[in-house]
């Protein structure tokens, strides 16, 4: 395997172009898959595999990036962007994204200083506790909430109670209206407020924040489900756009890793938004909180083996993050073919 | 995209992009970060000449690696919609249920 080890001059160190393209690929099949970035796979991929953690952050910018453009272009053409709300994020995105980054920078000089890995701790930490909340959230949510919910959407509509999603979405100060998305006034406050928040977790862990940035929209701000989809990935674009001209400015980007990652993801979105025709959404949610709660658990051995200096911990963590994610992509391509091959035969049995 | 769509809120995006750029430049300097450098001694080619941009043009440095990202992403998008198109695969509109 040593004929496709390849030298990367930023980051000084042999690395291997199968596995830089496998990360590619299967981040590719999942993000097509779930409609998101995916980021939140590969920064703790190239940490584990030996990349320093700031350098590991810009680099997935980069190919997340490149990435956005292939996605964004394919759903501009469905007509499942509102350019006029993309924009308007970037008035939070971009600042949030930039706080994101010093804070980055800050505790990389804090830890040079005291020549300790903070930075890599500090992120670690937040991803352990976001992927596993997040995933804990939506296994609950898919076993116990999903049947209570239509009760209550019932009962709330009998009563006619405001929630405070309602309160914040009349709030009419310097109100702005998104005809796309059936919005017709939002404060301009409540959308700077949402996406700087996006913003500020997008720079600080390295992802394109997707998985924050598609609830915050559907829930928040009030957008349709696949105008969401689009508009988040347009948001991507534009954040991915600054954030890795910032990260490579300040020398923490490695593009020779970036760019085969990205010929490896485009690969595998292929065959990740092919599969989203074939599965109801329910059965995507819970593949996803599965795949959130699995990254989590592998950043948790990375964790322990920062603490307990046990090399082998860090090889676990390397191999739990890429085996549960080929093991994915191996269900979501299995139930492809199997969906195809139906559709194939029920087309025939109706010829 | 409609020019009228995005009017309204073209003020803000200008102070954005007119501001934002002006970040990179903040505190840059003094945190050292400008000075960090790569051992080139091993390298050749194109992989010499983008650390010596790196080691001593950071800023051309972000440009290229944002331009050649964005150039291969924009490639890669008309490529894969040439072949899918050519193959009679190309993903329509998707059809959303729970």
């Amino acid at each position: 395997m040593d004929i496709f080890n390849f030298y990367l001059p930023i980051a000084q160190m042999e690395f291997n172009v199968l596995l830089l393209m496998s990360i590619g690929f299967c981040v590719g099949v999942l993000g097509g898959f779930f409609g998101v970035g995916g980021a939140w796979i590969v920064t703790p991929a190239l940490n584990i595999f030996g990349f320093p953690m700031p350098l590991a952050i810009g680099t997935d910018f980069a190919h997340i990036f490149g990435k956005s453009i292939v996605a964004t272009k394919k759903h501009g053409k469905m007509g499942n962007v509102d350019w006029k709300l993309g924009l308007t994020t970037i008035i939070g995105e971009i600042p949030g994204v930039w706080v994101g980054a010093q804070l980055i920078m800050y505790l990389d000089r804090l830890g040079k200083q005291s020549g300790e890995d903070i930075v890599g701790t500090v992120v670690r930490w937040s991803y352990i506790i976001m992927l596993l909340g997040l995933g804990s959230f939506m296994l609950y949510d898919y076993f116990v909430l999903r049947k209570k919910k239509e009760a209550k959407k019932l009962q709330a509509a009998t009563i006619g109670k405001k929630s405070l999603i309602d309160k914040i979405r009349s709030w009419k100060f310097l109100a702005i209206s998104y005809p796309k998305s059936n919005i017709e006034s939002i404060s301009i406050v409540v959308v700077f407020i949402v996406f700087f928040f996006c913003g500020l977790v997008s720079g600080f862990l390295g992802v394109g924040g997707g998985f924050i940035r598609m609830p915050s929209l559907v829930y928040l701000i009030g957008v349709p489900t696949a105008l969401a989809v689009g508009t988040d990935l347009f948001v991507v674009m534009i954040d991915g756009a600054y954030a890795c001209f910032l990260y490579s400015f300040y020398g923490r980007t490695e593009l020779f890793a970036a760019l085969f990652m990205l010929v490896g993801a485009a690969i595998g979105a292929q065959i990740g938004v092919t599969a989203v025709k074939f599965v109801r959404g329910y059965g995507i949610r819970l593949l996803f909180a599965i795949m959130v709660c699995l990254a989590g658990l592998s950043v948790v051995l990375k964790q322990m083996e920062s603490i307990l200096h046990y090399p082998a911990l860090k090889a676990a963590s390397g191999w739990f993050i890429m085996g549960s994610a080929i093991t994915m992509c191996v269900i979501i391509t299995v139930k492809l073919i199997i969906s195809a091959r139906k559709e194939i035969q029920a087309k025939k049995a109706g010829m | 995209m409609k020019f009228s769509e995005i009017k309204s809120v073209l003020p803000w995006i200008i102070i954005l992009l007119v501001l934002f750029p002006l970040s990179f430049f903040l505190g840059v300097e003094k945190e050292g970060l400008l000075e960090m450098h790569v051992d080139t001694s091993k390298l050749e080619g194109i992989r010499l000449w983008l650390t010596d941009l790196y080691n001593t043009q950071r800023f051309s440095f972000a440009f290229v690696v944002t331009l050649t990202m964005a150039t291969v992403g924009v490639t890669i998008a008309f490529v894969t919609d040439f072949i899918l198109k050519l193959f009679g695969l190309e993903v329509g509109k998707i059809q959303h249920h729970e």
